[in-house]
């Protein structure tokens, strides 16, 4: 009997189910019709997700060269595999799954190690008082960086990557309602680090007051010249 | 009763979501390293497949 767990990844990964039912069997019938892509072709695909892999690694490491060496495992891997990739499914979204298992499995194998630094925090930080205005980027990935990994991966495949909830759940192998979850409370995490609830936010703010300081001395310093100039 | 549309919270979530598609989009096109290049001309050599 074919096991859902099975089906759910199978949206992906073509399945080869057992035949002890007639709806598994016209399921095989089914995948047996599907053609699987030319090598060319598959390859054209693959070399298109490049760039979206490359910004998916890097929202789980925090290092682009990291990042470039997961990319290019997940490649290997997709290659080798391609016979059971589904032309009619997403090639994002089969890469993706191939990549997160690669990380999850370089993770365990401890490669990588903390992903934030707080000495590189501190000199990139930057003031923005302003709510409205546009946030600086460097703070946003460093506030991602802050964020656990399963909502880190939640935020950047809906909120970045387009993914619906319920492809990014697929990618994540959780539910619907687990993806949702983490999104949402990585927003809320998101936002209360960029707007002064936490310590980025925080330093924020005391750059921003630092910054006004700095100029109204400024400015005192260029009228104390004048009054100099004139008293001379 | 708030009766703009223009709801802080919204307006703060919509700032981040720009800012994480920059962040990722950023990333995404950034110079390709020539590793990659390399490695699609290379393929057919390196991975055997696990074929039809």
């Amino acid at each position: 009997m074919l096991l859902w767990g099975q089906l759910k990844r199978g949206e992906f990964m073509t399945i080869i189910p057992d035949q002890s039912t007639k709806a598994d069997a016209a399921e095989m019938r089914n995948e047996e019709a599907v053609v699987p892509l030319d090598d060319a072709t598959f390859k054209q695909r693959l070399a298109a997700t490049i760039p979206h892999l490359r910004a998916f690694a890097y929202s789980l490491c925090g290092k682009m060269d990291v990042a470039d060496d997961l990319v290019q495992d997940t490649m290997l891997k997709a290659w080798a595999a391609r016979a059971r990739f589904r032309p009619d499914t997403s090639m994002r979204a089969w890469t993706f799954v191939i990549l997160r298992n690669c990380y999850i499995s370089q993770m365990r194998r401890n490669k990588f190690t903390a992903p934030y630094d707080e000495g590189v925090a501190e000199r990139t930080l930057t003031a923005n008082s302003d709510q409205q205005a546009p946030l600086h980027l460097e703070d946003v990935r460093m506030a991602l960086m802050q964020l656990g990994a399963d909502q880190r991966e939640a935020i950047i495949l809906v909120g970045a990557g387009g993914f619906s909830y319920e492809e990014a759940a697929e990618i994540c192998d959780c539910a619907v309602g687990t993806m949702k979850s983490r999104v949402s409370r990585a927003r809320a995490a998101l936002a209360a680090m960029l707007d002064g609830d936490s310590p980025i936010g925080t330093r924020r703010q005391r750059n921003a007051a630092d910054e006004a300081m700095s100029d109204i001395l400024g400015t005192l310093d260029k009228l104390s010249e004048g009054v100099t100039a004139l008293a001379a | 009763m708030r009766t703009s549309c223009f709801d802080p919270v919204v307006m703060r979530q919509a700032r981040i979501g720009r800012s994480l598609r920059e962040v990722y989009d950023g990333v995404a096109d950034s110079p390709m390293p020539d590793q990659f290049d390399a490695l699609l001309s290379e393929l057919d050599k390196i991975a055997v497949p696990e074929r039809r």
